[in-house]
């Protein structure tokens, strides 16, 4: 039986987007079709009308390279320091010394976490550590970011933090789509939610009416 | 961009040694025994060909004449004979004087000078190539006029099966030593993989590219390939140098001193250190093989 079936979504440029459901409904595996990290069994996924089951490992790369990803375990390096983490998503794409010393103090700035370039990751608390891991997602300057469960791991309040973040990022014109099953504050931003229900589309509510059925 | 690249690859590299630095050091050693027997077995087997090439320049066929043969008609025969290079014409009584001579003993010259020398006259002809020179043998002796032919047959037959056998087992020995240093290199590069399995997952979904990943693994394959042929390279430079000298000075036969040409050995130092570095980086390639599908 598959993961998801008979899933037809359209997400505009620009919007925020919150995935709901029970664990296990396929939110995960919506996201990894999003990233590509799996292909459907049937059925395509298109970014800006291309078929991204389609793309060359050239272009595969370079789509990716635009998506920012944020996880729920934080996945930060151990052994680097905060700014290292963030410098490191450019690291890997060959960014220069330059722009990298220009656009990491940026993003660390923008989750509010300049004072601590030179901490090590399991100095901070879970929101903190939550931040740094959207600083890296942002600091290239993605189109879209993904994020699975990005409160999974943090006290409610540190969630609603993280939630204001991506709103903010999100009003910067960058693509959002946050899998969550944290309904309170899903209802809270008033912003589209699409539910699934055992692995089907259960409802796609728009912006206006921005809550999420349980 | 490609110093940064190249600056963070290293650091990447020499961490990952540090942190496996035992089976790192394992890895090494056994690349370093693997090159030093295959090292040694190319030592041997350049040494056999220069044995068996100043051997074929000095293999000579000797044809003893019968008493009553004619030196023109035995001459004419062996001017037209192919395969042969040169030949002089020994007389009994020369013959004699190079026996005596070879002996240090001059008496025997007038001991049995004139009619009581022993010897017949003789044709010393050399091969164009040491392989044919049975073959020659065997066809000189039907010339008329010859009574036999003489050549160092024995020694030559067991120098050019020896070379044969050199060469097998150099290349058996040197696969199987091979492979096993191809064997400890993955399970080094697995286990410096296992050790950033994060990190490299991380690196997966930030868009690294595969060979962005794959580098710092190479490199420390190739680190540890080239390090390892090092010590080999050194170690058999050290023991061959030393044993060529001294086997040198011994003299111990004629027709054979030790390599020591630059121009032959440098290809083999060199060519074992790249040997070494591509086993190295070969063996992280195919620990990667499966590793970095996502």
């Amino acid at each position: 039986m598959p993961a998801l079936s008979d899933i037809n979504l359209n997400i505009e440029s620009g919007e925020l987007v919150f995935l709901v459901g029970l664990s296990g409904v396929g939110k995960t595996t919506l996201i990894k079709l999003i990233f590509r990290e799996i292909s459907p069994t049937s059925g395509s996924v298109f970014f800006r009308g291309r078929n991204i089951s389609r793309f060359k490992p050239r272009e595969l790369l370079g789509y990716r390279r635009n998506i920012g990803m944020v996880f729920q375990d934080f996945r930060l390096i151990k052994s680097k320091t905060i700014y290292e983490n963030v410098a490191f998503a450019l690291e890997v794409i060959g960014e220069s010394r330059r722009e990298i010393d220009k656009k990491v103090p940026a993003a660390l700035d923008m989750v509010d976490l300049s004072h601590k370039l030179d901490v090590f990751p399991n100095q901070l608390s879970g929101g903190e550590q939550q931040r740094v891991g959207i600083a890296r997602a942002i600091v290239k300057n993605p189109q879209l970011i993904l994020a699975d469960e990005p409160t999974g791991n943090v006290d409610p309040r540190t969630a609603r933090e993280i939630m204001n973040l991506f709103d903010k990022i999100n009003q910067g014109g960058t693509t959002v789509i946050i899998a969550t099953h944290a309904w309170e504050l899903v209802n809270e931003m008033k912003k589209r939610v699409i539910s699934l229900e055992d692995g089907f589309l259960k409802k796609d509510n728009k912006q206006e009416e921005g809550y999420c059925v349980t | 961009m490609l110093l940064n690249l190249l600056r963070y690859n290293f650091r990447q590299c020499f961490i990952s040694l540090s942190r496996n630095i035992g089976l790192a050091l394992a890895s090494m050693g056994i690349i370093a025994i693997s090159l030093i027997i295959l090292g040694a077995f190319i030592l041997v087997a350049v040494n056999m060909e220069q044995m068996a090439s100043g051997l074929e320049s000095s293999v000579e066929v000797a044809v003893f004449l019968e008493d009553d043969a004619e030196e023109e008609a035995v001459e004419e025969e062996l001017r037209h004979l192919e395969g042969v290079e040169s030949y002089t014409f020994v007389s009994r009584h020369e013959g004699l004087e190079d026996i005596s001579r070879e002996l240090g003993d001059e008496d025997l010259l007038s001991e049995v000078e004139g009619e009581h020398n022993p010897l017949p006259d003789a044709f010393r002809v050399s091969a164009l190539d040491a392989e044919i020179v049975p073959e020659l043998a065997a066809q000189i002796e039907n010339f008329t006029g010859v009574e036999k032919t003489d050549y160092g047959g024995e020694l030559l037959n067991w120098m050019l099966r020896f070379g044969q056998w050199v060469n097998i087992i150099s290349v058996g020995v040197a696969l199987i030593l091979i492979a096993a240093a191809v064997f400890l290199i993955v399970t080094t590069i697995r286990l410096s993989l296992l050790s950033r399995q994060e990190e490299v997952g991380i690196m997966k979904y930030l868009g690294a590219s595969n060979w962005f990943i794959r580098f710092p693994f190479l490199l420390e394959g190739m680190i540890i390939g080239l390090v390892g042929t090092l010590v080999s390279v050194i170690i058999l430079v050290l023991v061959y140098y030393n044993l060529a000298s001294y086997l040198h000075d011994l003299e111990l036969v004629f027709f054979w001193r030790p390599v020591t040409e630059p121009a032959i050995l440098m290809p083999i130092w060199v060519g074992l250190l790249v040997l070494g570095t591509l086993i190295g980086g070969m063996g992280s390639l195919f620990s990667l093989r499966k590793f970095l599908k996502v």
